[in-house]
């Protein structure tokens, strides 16, 4: 079981080493804090991993387990900027822009920015959206019906088209 | 999977790499030095009660007054429970974070929203027969000297800032379960319809 447990974590660092790394650093604007965040979403995924039964892929455990984590980091930090619900992205990326606003790396940062903002479950279908997750993976790792995942995810994608060149929805993501 | 929702996310930490499963043996996770430093906190809390009231207790013994000691030691009796649910809560604390984020979310608001609501109970409730009794004896012993009214007059203030204090505590908690009893009917409200 020892074996399995050390198979598995081996194979998750291989394939969602980078997505955990991004979503760290999306939830956490402190570089050391986010290395902090994110050596703690590692342990956690070690030790659920004992509990690993196989119910669910291991792409969705460990996303479920990421997400999970870095949502408790942001409910327990002294100080929270204060949230935004979806209605108010567009306001949001309005102030939190700039003439330079159409640099790339400066769009991931206002996108992180604009996580940081948002309650954690819509932070979270962001995040999995630009991790390029859509559908039924998303439903699976967020809990949410995939109708109520994708109209959500909807409402969101909307707010961003107007400040971000987003690619299409697909058949993929409903 | 689909394509990344914009551009150059997903080439962003390409290096990353998990931690080593030995790095996590001994680590405490931000949650559990959260919890950690909250207990801490509140232990303290109570050995100082503890302290305190032990030593109210000792004067009173010193002196022959056993009945002014009744109050004090039921005050640490109840510092003594009130540690001992606070250390049962906590090892009772479920923890499932592969759990989908709405179930982790929804469980852990209820279970925030369920332990504010039972304040009166497990936090209050053990401290008010020591609080009672001291004020009870105090007052009786005043009365014994120099009559009920000066007793009664004299005990009002603080007993009102006591109980006062005990009605706040509550009411702020109710407060806060509310607060999260309401984002609890939010998240249901968004499992349900999107």
């Amino acid at each position: 079981m020892q074996t399995d447990r050390h198979a598995l974590y081996a194979k998750a660092g291989r394939q969602f080493a980078p997505a955990v790394a991004r979503l760290a650093r999306a939830f956490e604007r402190d570089a050391e804090k986010a290395r902090d965040l994110e050596q703690d979403i590692h342990c956690e995924i070690w030790r659920s991993l004992e509990r690993f039964d196989g119910r669910c892929s291991l792409k969705t455990w460990v996303f479920r387990v990421a997400h999970n984590v870095a949502a408790e980091h942001v409910a327990h930090a002294l100080r929270q900027p204060a949230k935004i619900g979806i209605e108010e992205i567009d306001e949001f990326l309005v102030q939190n822009g700039s003439e330079a606003q159409a640099a790339e790396a400066h769009a991931l940062d206002r996108v992180a920015e604009l996580i940081r903002r948002l309650p954690a479950l819509d932070a979270q279908l962001i995040l999995l959206w630009l991790e390029g997750e859509a559908g039924q993976d998303i439903a699976d790792i967020t809990g949410l019906s995939p109708g109520a995942a994708t109209t959500r995810l909807h409402r969101i994608r909307v707010q961003l088209a107007r400040h971000f060149e987003i690619p299409p929805e697909t058949g993929d993501e409903r | 999977m689909s394509k990344p929702g914009l551009d150059g996310w997903a080439a962003l930490a390409g290096d990353a790499h998990f931690a080593a499963p030995d790095a996590c043996t001994a680590r405490a996770t931000r949650f559990e030095r959260v919890i950690r430093r909250r207990n801490g906190i509140e232990y303290a809390a109570g050995v100082l009660v503890i302290a305190l009231f032990g030593a109210g207790a000792i004067a009173a013994f010193a002196i022959g007054e056993w009945l002014l000691a009744l109050g004090p030691l039921l005050v640490i009796a109840g510092a003594v429970v009130l540690m001992w649910n606070l250390h049962r809560r906590g090892s009772n604390l479920e923890r499932h974070p592969e759990d989908s984020c709405v179930a982790h979310l929804r469980r852990q608001l209820a279970h925030q929203s369920a332990a504010l609501r039972s304040v009166p109970v497990w936090y209050i409730g053990p401290l008010v027969p020591g609080v009672l009794v001291f004020f009870g004896t105090v007052t009786f012993k005043v009365a014994q000297q120099a009559g009920w009214s000066v007793a009664l007059s004299g005990i009002a203030g603080p007993a009102s800032g006591a109980l006062g204090i005990f009605a706040a505590v509550i009411a702020l908690n109710r407060w806060a379960a509310s607060r999260l009893d309401r984002q609890i009917a939010d998240l249901d409200s968004l499992i349900r319809h999107g």
